[in-house]
């Protein structure tokens, strides 16, 4: 009981520090914006000179441009930035408050992040709403309500497990003096490689037959996978279970690297 | 005019310098350098995603061909890495919040000079400007376009101007922080309108062309050199390419003056 109201008050002060920088919160959400431009216009190309009907890289013209646009709004909530958080917390020594106390850091952060993605999670289900009503009336791209709960439930998968991938990857900062820049250049490969920016077909066979054994596309590409609707229910099914078991493998795998990352840990000042 | 001569001359001599220890600072720690080369190489793989995707289905971006659209990407890299030199205005914003301009007005020149070019980020641009110098060189190539002295004046000149327009372009904006306390929002604006140009905005329909050509102006520093070449620019365009970057450094000089007077420390 007393873990959750810690977790609640975690939860709190990440959603109110959300809420704290509106403007930011939005003019990111607009951010989103010029890679949907270039890219709806760089399929409509495409398919008007390949044939509206015909598949490109394995869509068609509805679902890839249900896909551009619902990857830019996913990447919005599904990265969440806690590894610089993470990372400053390593570096300046904020990271032995928490540890004086009796809260768990990886459990707090948790809460926080989640909190604080809940308004840009809330932005992106209204867009993503607004974008399936105007994609249904102009291009006759049709979602189930089903398919739309299960989509949610994907992307709240997505986001945690994104979470356990960056806490991984934040961590190295108990060993790497300049992490920052190391961070940026990660976040973006991962970006690429989960199905961010255009579906991963787009990069060869052998590149999808790699990226099936890693967690990145179950963060992104998977969740968008389910409302384009090229997966069957008992595809949908899988693909939640391996985010559920990525998330188990990834939470355990960070406990123990932050047990060895916490020994190698100095902190000085007063 | 001969102290007009002797001030470029000491200018120069300035951009020199400063960019001499720029360098230098860097390689100081070569560490940070390289790791400033990967997050940019790791940024250049969606910009390249794009390419790789114009070549793969061979789509012709309305009287562009792949290899013509290679040209356009090429400018943008090259462009982008041009931004991310100019470290003295993406560092503009910090230093006013935290009153450190203090020390830069006590010395000789133009503040405006001495903070937008008194710091590059070569770590940043080097990445960026070797590959759109590569791509440009490989699309003037596959083009089949002539290395005659008119072409090479006539793009390096729009090159050169859009140089002018970038540093116009990110310095007004980043100026607001004179009147506000945080510019983080404007800053992803920017970047958003930026990107834009990956493509060639023939890509575009015609509002969104005529918005980015004469509203805000941001096609004219990746389009007009390749336009230029393929021969694609009317007179109106041409004359526009030229006569609004340099309206856009005289405006800038205008708003820089004025939201200095805002400048107001209480270092001790």
């Amino acid at each position: 009981m007393t873990t959750l109201i810690k977790w609640k008050a975690g939860f709190s002060i990440g959603f109110l520090r959300a809420l704290e920088h509106r403007f930011d919160l939005f003019a990111g959400l607009f951010g989103a914006v010029s890679p949907i431009v270039v890219q709806l216009f760089l399929w409509t190309a495409i398919y008007n000179s390949s044939g509206k009907s015909t598949e490109v890289y394995g869509y068609t013209f509805s679902q890839m441009i249900a896909y551009v646009i619902i990857a830019a709004l996913v990447n919005k909530v599904v990265n969440t930035g806690v590894e610089n958080v993470i990372n400053e917390d390593i570096h300046t020594g904020g990271i032995a408050k928490y540890l004086i106390k009796p809260v768990n850091y990886i459990g707090f952060r948790f809460t926080q992040t989640t909190g604080q993605q809940i308004p840009a999670l809330i932005s992106v289900l209204l867009l993503s709403l607004t974008t399936f009503a105007v994609l249904h009336f102009t291009i006759d791209f049709t979602i189930s309500p089903g398919k739309m709960f299960l989509f949610v439930i994907a992307l709240l998968l997505g986001v945690i497990l994104n979470f356990f991938i960056f806490l991984l990857i934040s961590m190295s900062a108990f060993w790497i003096t300049e992490a920052g820049s190391f961070f940026m250049t990660v976040q973006v490969v991962i970006m690429v490689a989960s199905g961010g920016v255009c579906p991963i077909t787009v990069l060869g066979d052998t590149f999808v037959s790699v990226m099936e054994y890693l967690p990145f596309i179950y963060t992104t590409y998977f969740p968008i996978q389910i409302i384009t609707g090229s997966l069957a229910l008992s595809a949908i099914t899988y693909g939640l279970l391996i985010q559920v078991c990525w998330i188990t493998v990834l939470s355990l795998f960070s406990a123990f690297v932050w047990r060895k990352g916490i020994r190698h840990y100095v902190a000085v000042g007063g | 005019m001969r102290y007009f001569l002797s001030r470029c001359k000491w200018y120069f001599h300035m951009l020199w310098m400063f960019a001499k220890m720029s360098m230098l600072s860097q390689l100081e720690y070569r560490l940070n350098f390289i790791a400033f080369s990967a997050v940019e190489l790791g940024y250049m793989i969606i910009k390249l995603l794009y390419l790789v995707i114009v070549m793969h289905t061979g789509v012709t971006v309305g009287s562009l061909t792949p290899d013509m659209v290679m040209m356009f990407i090429g400018t943008y890299i090259f462009m982008t890495g041009i931004w991310m030199m100019f470290r003295g205005i993406n560092e503009l914003p910090y230093k006013v919040l935290h009153g450190e301009m203090d020390l830069l007005m006590t010395k000789p020149g133009s503040l405006q000079f001495l903070q937008t070019f008194g710091q590059f980020n070569f770590g940043l641009t080097i990445p960026n400007v070797t590959a759109g110098l590569i791509l440009i060189v490989i699309s003037w190539r596959r083009v089949h376009i002539p290395v005659t002295l008119i072409n090479i004046a006539g793009f390096t000149l729009y090159l050169m101007l859009g140089i002018v327009l970038t540093y116009g372009f990110i310095l007004i904006p980043t100026l607001l922080i004179f009147w506000v306390t945080s510019i983080g929002g404007v800053s992803n604006m920017i970047i958003a309108t930026w990107e834009l140009n990956n493509m060639p905005m023939q890509l575009y329909n015609k509002y969104l062309r005529a918005a980015g050509t004469y509203l805000l102006p941001i096609f004219l520093i990746t389009n007009w050199p390749g336009q230029f070449l393929f021969r694609q620019l009317s007179l109106l365009e041409s004359v526009w390419g030229v006569f609004f970057p340099l309206l856009l450094l005289v405006l800038s000089r205008i708003m820089w003056k004025q939201a200095f007077r805002r400048y107001t420390s209480a270092n001790g």
